[in-house]
């Protein structure tokens, strides 16, 4: 059961990927970036409780959380390098 | 048994093969920033092909210095260094150094007011240079100066790659009649890099402004040969032809 959502979730990893492949717009591809880091923290949340392992979700979580601010970093230099 | 062991391992072989994917879009982008934000999605995916192996540290380190860091560090550095630094007069009313107008011959008895005009800096020469550099990912960056002398040391001293000089700040000699007179009113624009020189040389650009090539120790030489000979006749056309 578990590993169909986690199959589910891989699939659906791969919207994100692709409009990453096709876009030209560099924030279209930051907003596939924040999708698929999103996407992938919870398929290790799964994994990690699947498994029973806690230093897996440890990861998962970190992953979700700093994920997201190395976005915003990312974005502030993109935004400071269009203003200029 | 065996086909038990494939059904239980069916995602970690999905997760695996979505990594050669991503990684193919890394190489295959032109653009650096794009390249930059692919890498981040291949960096995530990493990071779950090592947690669902197994690897919680392994993936944990990926995730923070693989991705976080190394991505962070190298947008600093592209946007730091895919940059044209152009340097222009800060003030265009500046009054042309008397040595300067004495080597031209053509300015001997100068029109301050066409010179001044001249000198300041043309914002759809800017627009067309950065449309020029645009296909190339580069960025113009205006540094001012506040003379012509600090301008052609600026120069000389590889401070910036090229300089935007009014008319004036450049003589032809009139016994050189084989090289081109490429500025007839056009502004100058001046740089010490060959392959900048062959991408500003061509069409729009060329016909909003003259463009010369002049390398760092040209443009030394000739700053020394102002300061100390006012009789010096140095053609920068001629310079580029030799080299």
């Amino acid at each position: 059961m578990t590993n169909a959502i986690l199959i589910t979730a891989i699939l659906a990893l791969l919207i994100p990927i692709y409009k990453a492949c096709t876009e030209e717009d560099i924030w279209q591809k930051m907003l596939a970036l924040s999708s698929v880091s999103s996407k992938v923290s919870i398929a290790i949340l799964l994994v990690s409780v699947q498994r029973d392992d806690w230093s897996i979700g440890v990861v998962a979580v970190i992953v979700l959380s700093v994920g997201n601010a190395g976005l915003m970093l990312l974005a502030n230099v993109l935004k400071r390098m269009g203003e200029a | 048994m065996n086909e038990l062991n494939w059904a239980n391992d069916l995602p970690i072989y999905v997760i695996t093969a979505l990594l050669p994917l991503s990684a193919a879009m890394v190489i295959f982008q032109s653009n650096p920033y794009h390249a930059l934000v692919i890498r981040g999605i291949l960096g995530a995916l990493a990071a779950a092909v090592y947690a669902v192996l197994g690897a919680a540290d392994v993936s944990l380190t990926e995730a923070l210095m693989g991705t976080l860091l190394a991505i962070t560090l190298y947008a600093i550095a592209v946007r730091s260094s895919l940059v044209l630094q152009l340097g222009y007069l800060e003030d265009p009313t500046i009054v042309t150094p008397p040595h300067l107008l004495h080597l031209d011959p053509e300015t001997r008895a100068p029109d301050l007011t066409q010179e001044s005009a001249n000198a300041e800096l043309d914002s759809t020469v800017v627009e067309c240079l950065a449309n020029t550099f645009k296909p190339f990912y580069l960025r113009i960056e205006l540094v001012p100066y506040p003379s012509l002398t600090a301008l052609q040391r600026a120069l000389g001293d590889r401070e910036v790659h090229a300089i935007y000089a009014p008319k004036f700040s450049l003589s032809s000699s009139p016994e050189d009649s084989t090289s081109p007179q490429p500025h007839s009113g056009k502004p100058q624009l001046i740089t010490r890099v060959q392959r900048l020189y062959e991408i500003m040389r061509e069409k729009p650009l060329s016909d909003l402004a003259a463009i010369t090539y002049q390398s760092a120790h040209q443009s030394a030489n000739l700053l020394t040969n102002l300061s100390t000979d006012s009789s010096a006749n140095v053609t920068l056309t001629q310079e580029r032809k030799s080299s």
